[in-house]
């Protein structure tokens, strides 16, 4: 089926409703907002756990939010009003992002014509972008550290990211995330291929290495010469600060909702007519981002930070992964 | 009838007996002359079977024994009965001046002999799988030799060839395999799709992709074993470092062995893909090792080496002579593989010779050897001038044979560029044999033989050689040249 | 066993089989300590057996069973232990700097040569959706990137773990697709390999106090 045809389909049906998806549609990004900063919470709370610690509340992070909207923000006077916007600009493409991939539906809502998951890349790399320009903006010796880093690693790792992409392209013919969602969903044998599987590791290797988990960066660490992230928020204080944060536990979210229904369980998802479904769909990616969260606190308590100059290795051996699913995937694709 | 050519490839094995009873050089050298000798005479009534009738075969050509198979197992014969006579004097004399212990002796023989008849056994086979295996079999035998006298570079040379041949040789069973699954689906049981005979008949239903493939990868990795450019960096360190009698089996048979094996795989290629596939790719690597070989040999101080990448250069002239294919060609090719054969065993166990007497392998150190040691002079320079195609002796026919060929079947250029590189190789190879033949005397130089055996052993298969190639070079036998039409025959 | 499809059960097991064993072979070539080749070998040693295993209960062959039992306790077994205690603990091996290209460098370097194999001998060319048409490729690049392996280390046992790989690789072939190759032939190749890995234990043993040869480390006479 075209994809124009899918969408068109899925928003001018005579039958059904026309209010429904649309309020699906802010049903999806509310649960995107609303429920990223628990997600970041739980995984530090198993992650302290596992290390026989208490570890904060779960729902620390909210407070946490509370206590930052409340400050007012400090300025450097080096900065220029890029440095101001640059957050907000960030969160406004995570919220891009929430609209276009499935999380709580397998078929596209209003909003999902803004992109696949390629476009859906380029507006992450987009905020990164942007929170890279704040960073320099500062003059601050850090943040321009922070940023050649995330950079760099960012440019490793988009080539394997696209390579990701195209092997479970590979099964359903395009890029869309829900087409490939309704492909892996309507064939289960695929996910035993190697194809499948190749790919299914090396995007779990990328999202550690985009959201900056172990073995890239330590995320709980604050001051450390080797941080990759922080180093870019360091200048952000008060409200700004609240905004990159979640901005980042966002990002989290939505990686892993694209690994979770797109590559490990396509199923459980609601459509786009009901309801009741999307809150059902809301639940299930609940449940599944735990199994991911579980598997991202045995990989933090597990490893080691690797040696900044292997992650280059780190990176090289996602994108070999996803180079070989590709070549594997020749003997299935007809 | 099959017992002829297995006893033929087992009576070698009497020398390992004797290396594993006897330390004694002479006695074991003895007897694995001995050995040498049955070994000729039954590859040689072998031959006439084989001639007079039908080949010799057993099931799954897991023995077979053609025209092709008897002509190399008769060159492989006459070498290692010539490398025996040659084994026992140097060993002889290096077990009396101490620089082999008793053990090495021993090793030594007891090794010969699996060398031996790994090489013979390997001829007699034209099993696809069976040849792989025997011919690695008969390589590790060899590698055992390589360092055998002691010398660190000599351990290194021998885990440069034990590493490169074997990275060949699975390369070649790469190819085996793809040749075996190329006549998959074809009639009759699978333990007959590895057997040459039946590959052959039933050429033009082997699938062409899977067989152009194996035959590329046969061809580089046999060419590793039988020193083909790029695969030769072995070859230099390991017969420069072996001790001679082994480096002439190694330059004058286990090379003729891989050829051997090349040649069959000829066979089936040009059965399916026409001969312009196989010529290209053989051209291609004949040049390259002519040129490499012309090249390397120009200033080289350590003549074994001089020696060695002479073989690789009269390899790669037996590959031009199969790359240009034809009565001629094919001819040519196999004539040469027979002189070469006894011009390079009878170079190597002269240099035998020299280095027991000079203490050196260095050429610039090396001189005067026609006044101090006459007979060994004398076979240095003839022997160089026969290697080097010098008329009268038998390399000239069968490189002119080989340049007909070419005439005949190609671009007069690429005749032209060989003939320019056998001119270069000339100049180099006989001015460093000159220049050692030649030239005073060197007071403290004398033979290293004590004793009538230990000359004539030393002495017999050199001029028995050189006799051998002016024979050739003036007039070649009634039975050979029909044993090589036969060859010839099953080739194209 | 050429016949067999690609997406039957078996099939699933090879295909997957093979990946897998490819991967290891790049993982070796991209690895620098001398404990993880022979970790990685050993782990494709057993692999290899899962293949002779599944191929031996597709033709119901003795010999095979008997063959993957042989893999399994010679080279996933015997030969990694031999090589860790002999060469590895006595020598005191730990990291490999001997190589003319760093790991990441080879690493591209098997990736292409293995995207280099499918290009020649790739799935296109062959049976489409039966199993050799995805074991070939995988076999030829494993025999690729053990090559690769063995000329780009210059120490004497990581060249040997090279080789080692590469007759993994042609074994690969050897008996998923060839099960009818013919049981002597696969004995004989075995054997040979055991042969061939005694030999050079005993170089590397014999060469112990210079690894790397001479002629890697410093010029020697021009020769």
């Amino acid at each position: 089926m075209s994809t124009n045809g899918f969408y068109r389909e899925a928003l001018i049906s005579p039958q059904v409703e026309s209010r429904v998806p649309y309020l699906l549609q802010c049903l999806q990004s509310l649960a995107v907002v609303l429920f990223a900063p628990l997600y970041a919470g739980v995984i530090i709370k198993a992650s302290a756990l596992v290390q026989s610690k208490r570890g904060p509340s779960i729902f620390q992070p909210y407070w946490d939010l509370r206590k930052w909207l409340a400050k007012s923000s400090v300025y450097s006077d080096q900065t220029s009003p890029i440095f101001k916007a640059a957050p907000y600009v960030a969160m406004a493409c995570y919220l891009v992002v929430s609209t276009i991939v499935p999380v709580i539906t397998n078929q596209p809502l209003p909003l999902a014509f803004l992109g696949d998951l390629l476009g859906g890349a380029l507006v992450l790399a987009l905020a990164s972008f942007a929170m890279s320009l704040a960073a320099l903006d500062t003059a601050s010796p850090l943040g321009g550290l922070g940023a050649s880093r995330t950079t760099w690693i960012g440019s490793l790792a988009e080539p394997a990211l696209i390579l990701v992409f195209f092997t479970v392209g590979v099964l359903s013919a395009s890029d869309n995330p829900y087409l490939m969602n309704h492909a892996i969903a309507a064939s289960p044998a695929a996910m035993v291929l190697p194809t499948h599987l190749l790919g299914a590791v090396a995007f779990f290797m990328l999202l550690l290495a985009e959201t900056g988990h172990i073995p890239i960066d330590n995320p709980a660490g604050t001051i450390e010469i080797s941080m990759i992230e922080e180093p870019r928020v360091l200048e952000y204080s008060g409200r700004e600060y609240a905004i990159v944060k979640w901005g980042g536990w966002m990002k989290l979210f939505l990686l892993s909702a694209i690994f979770m229904n797109v590559f490990v369980l396509p199923g459980g998802l609601g459509n786009a007519t009901s309801l009741v479904g999307g809150l059902i769909g809301t639940a299930a990616v609940l449940g599944k981002l735990a199994l991911c969260g579980a598997a991202i606190v045995v990989i933090d308590s597990s490893f080691a930070k690797l040696r900044f100059f292997r992650i280059s290795e780190y990176l090289g051996g996602a994108f070999l992964l996803a180079l070989i699913g590709i070549i594997t995937s020749y003997v299935v694709a007809k | 009838m099959i017992f002829l050519p297995i006893s033929a490839a087992l009576a070698p094995l009497l020398g390992t007996v004797a290396g594993l009873l006897t330390a004694r050089a002479r006695l074991a050298g003895l007897l694995t002359i001995a050995g040498g000798a049955i070994c000729l005479v039954l590859s040689a009534t072998t031959a006439a079977v084989v001639m007079a009738g039908q080949p010799i075969e057993s099931v799954g050509s897991l023995v077979y024994v053609d025209g092709l198979g008897a002509f190399f197992a008769l060159t492989i014969a006459v070498v290692i009965l010539l490398s025996s006579l040659g084994s026992l004097s140097y060993l002889a004399v290096e077990q009396r001046s101490g620089a082999l212990s008793p053990r090495r002796v021993r090793v030594y023989f007891a090794v010969f002999g699996f060398f031996a008849t790994g090489m013979m056994a390997s001829v007699e086979t034209a099993n696809l799988g069976l040849l792989f295996i025997l011919v690695e079999a008969a390589t590790l035998a060899s590698v055992v030799l390589v360092p055998i006298e002691g010398r660190t570079s000599g351990l290194e040379a021998g885990w440069r060839y034990v590493v490169v041949s074997s990275m060949g040789i699975t390369m070649a069973l790469a190819g085996t395999l793809f040749v075996f699954y190329a006549a998959t689906g074809l009639p009759g049981d699978p333990q007959d799709h590895l057997a040459w005979a039946f590959l052959v008949r039933h050429a033009s239903s082997l699938s062409p992709v899977s067989l152009r493939l194996g035959f590329l990868l046969a061809v580089v990795g046999y060419g590793t074993k039988v020193g083909l450019v790029p695969m030769h960096t072995w070859l230099p360190d390991a017969h420069s470092e072996a001790p001679s009698p082994a480096s002439a089996m190694l330059s004058g048979a286990l090379l003729n062995v891989g050829m051997y094996a090349i040649i069959r795989f000829i066979a089936i290629a040009n059965g399916r893909l026409g001969p312009a596939y196989a010529s290209h790719v053989l051209l291609v690597f004949g040049f390259l090792s002519v040129l490499v070989g012309a090249l390397f040999m120009v200033r080289r101080r350590d003549f074994k080496r001089l020696f060695a990448y002479s073989s690789v250069e009269h390899m790669g002239i037996i590959a031009i002579g199969l790359g240009f294919g034809g009565l001629l060609g094919v001819y040519g090719a196999l004539l040469h593989a027979l002189n070469h054969s006894v011009g390079k065993t009878l170079l190597f166990l002269t240099g035998g010779s020299v280095v027991l007497a000079y203490g050196t392998r260095r050429s610039d150190r090396i001189g005067g050897v026609l006044t101090s040691l006459p007979v060994t002079g004398a076979t240095l320079l003839l022997g160089s001038l026969a290697i080097l195609g010098s008329p009268p002796f038998g390399l000239f026919i069968s490189e002119f044979t080989i340049v007909r060929a070419g005439l005949a079947a190609a671009d007069p250029t690429l005749v032209g560029v060989f003939l320019l590189l056998l001119v270069v190789i000339f100049l180099g190879f006989f001015r460093t044999t000159s220049g050692m033949a030649l030239g005073p005397a060197e007071p403290r130089v004398h033979s290293p033989y004590l004793g009538a055996l230990e000359r004539w052993t030393a002495h017999a298969p050199v001029v028995l050689g050189l006799a051998a190639l002016l024979l050739l070079g003036l007039w070649v036998p009634g039975w050979l040249n029909a044993l090589l039409l036969r060859s010839v025959e099953l080739v194209r | 066993m050429e016949h067999l499809s690609v997406a039957s059960p078996a099939g699933i097991v090879l295909s997957l089989d093979a990946v897998l064993i490819l991967l290891l072979a790049l993982a070796c070539l991209g690895s620098k300590l001398f404990d993880r080749y022979l970790t990685y070998y050993g782990l494709q040693s057993v692999l290899l057996a899962v293949a002779a295993g599944t191929a031996a209960f597709v033709e119901k062959d003795p010999a095979l069973w008997a063959l993957a039992g042989l893999t399994l306790v010679l080279k996933g077994i015997a030969i990694p232990e031999a090589a860790r205690r002999l060469l590895v603990r006595r020598l005191d091996l730990k990291r490999d700097v001997a190589t003319i290209v760093g790991p990441s460098t080879s690493l591209i370097l098997g990736a292409i040569l293995a995207g280099f194999a499918y290009l020649v001998i790739g799935p296109q060319h062959l049976a489409h959706g039966l199993i050799s048409a995805s074991i070939i490729p995988i076999s030829t690049a494993v025999i690729l990137i053990g090559a690769l392996a063995m000329v780009v280390r210059r120490h004497m046992v990581a060249q040997l773990l090279g080789w080692l790989i590469m007759e993994n690789g042609v074994f690969l072939g050897g008996i998923t697709l060839t099960a009818s190759f013919p049981f002597i032939v696969e004995a004989g190749i075995f054997f040979d390999v055991v042969a061939g890995f005694l030999i050079m234990l005993a170089m590397t043993t014999g060469l112990a106090e210079s690894l790397i040869p001479l002629s890697d480390r410093r010029r020697r006479e021009p020769t």
